[in-house]
């Protein structure tokens, strides 16, 4: 593929080029495209459904089956944690802050009294 | 969309409205942003990459789920390309968040400072920008939006620098507390989606994700992504026009 020749050449940072292109092609289509269409259409409720069963495949990956030192938390604590986590966001409205340092204290406390 | 006509603005009114964002910015999405950054720099530096790529990818990005898969599949050595690919999906979110943001600012002869000011849209800003807008006179908001995107983005450079140096040099247990913040972040959004078809995607996205991870790590991402993402949307397709026909 030339694609793959073109990053063996260029390295990492040609990766990030191509990778920074396709992130901004979206958003200068956004200005683009700004009052011209509406988002109730096919296309882009198919392309967030794909977005977002990504994004949950990555976040329940990073989660579940971590690679590297976060392997080493015990799979419970990092469910607790997310449960934990979750409780303090549901239990009302805009409790993101909180909710995410409840989370990684619970982690934290783990590898500090493990 | 844009009920107004042409206007020249103050330059007085822009900056106002610019220091406004500024303020704004360090009021909420700043302080979310940055955390995200900390935890991106943590964890490119526990997958061995270097400094240099690491602030690169935070300027030229600016996205932190594409950074995170970025750097995720890089550490388990896929093929650049599939890299590429599953980075750009990852970012079609802006679309729909410039389609949803942009109609709000009257259109104006800074087209071009436009199309720079939306690689500084991050969706910290975004939501409390469509939160603003309602309460901000329409010839202020394009003032607002670059001041508070641009904090952002100033933000985030020494927020990741931060992350990185800091992991390996920080007790391990401080490391898992770093490494934790993006995957719950991302956890935690999910309970604002408010489509159904798109909450359901991410739960079977995420189920299947990790069913696939065990059999097949390095395609887990893309086949789950796009295998479970055009699944959902057909069957909600189907549902709709079932509804549809039921109506008339």
């Amino acid at each position: 593929m030339t694609t793959e020749v073109f990053f063996q050449y260029g390295g990492w940072w040609a990766v990030l080029l191509v990778t920074a292109i396709a992130t901004y092609f979206w958003r200068g289509l956004g200005v683009v495209l700004s009052g011209h269409v509406s988002q109730e259409g096919e296309i882009f409720r198919w392309l967030s459904a794909v977005t977002y069963a990504l994004l949950g495949a990555l976040a329940f990956r990073l989660l579940i089956l971590p690679i590297g030192p976060l392997a080493e938390v015990s799979i419970l604590f990092r469910l607790l944690a997310c449960v934990m986590s979750l409780a303090v966001m549901l239990s009302k409205p805009g409790r993101l802050f909180p909710s995410l340092i409840s989370g990684c204290g619970l982690v934290m406390a783990y590898g500090l009294f493990q | 969309m844009t009920d107004q006509t042409p206007t020249t603005y103050p330059n007085q009114s822009f900056k106002f409205a610019l220091l406004k964002g500024m303020k704004a910015a360090f009021l909420g999405p700043a302080f979310v942003l940055a955390g995200g950054m900390i935890g991106f720099g943590a964890m490119a530096h526990a997958a061995g990459m270097d400094l240099s790529l690491t602030l690169g990818i935070t300027i030229f990005l600016h996205a932190l789920p594409g950074q995170i898969v970025f750097v995720e599949m890089m550490s388990m050595g896929i093929a650049a390309s599939v890299i590429a690919l599953a980075v750009c999906f990852t970012a079609t979110r802006f679309l729909t968040m410039t389609l949803t943001l942009l109609p709000q600012i009257p259109q104006d002869r800074y087209m071009l400072s436009r199309f720079l000011s939306v690689h500084f849209l991050a969706m910290s800003s975004w939501t409390y920008c469509m939160r603003d807008f309602p309460k901000i006179e329409a010839e202020l908001r394009y003032g607002y939006f670059v001041g508070m995107g641009l904090t952002c983005w100033l933000i985030a450079l020494p927020s990741t620098a931060a992350g990185y140096l800091l992991t390996g040099h920080v007790p391990q247990w401080i490391t898992y507390g770093l490494l934790f913040i993006n995957p719950l972040f991302f956890l935690l959004s999910f309970t604002e989606v408010p489509i159904p078809a798109n909450r359901v995607a991410i739960v079977f996205g995420g189920i299947v994700g990790v069913l696939i991870h065990l059999v097949l790590p390095t395609q887990s991402l893309l086949i789950s992504g796009l295998g479970v993402g055009t699944l959902v949307w057909f069957i909600d397709f189907v549902i709709r026009r079932r509804r549809l026909k039921g109506q008339r």
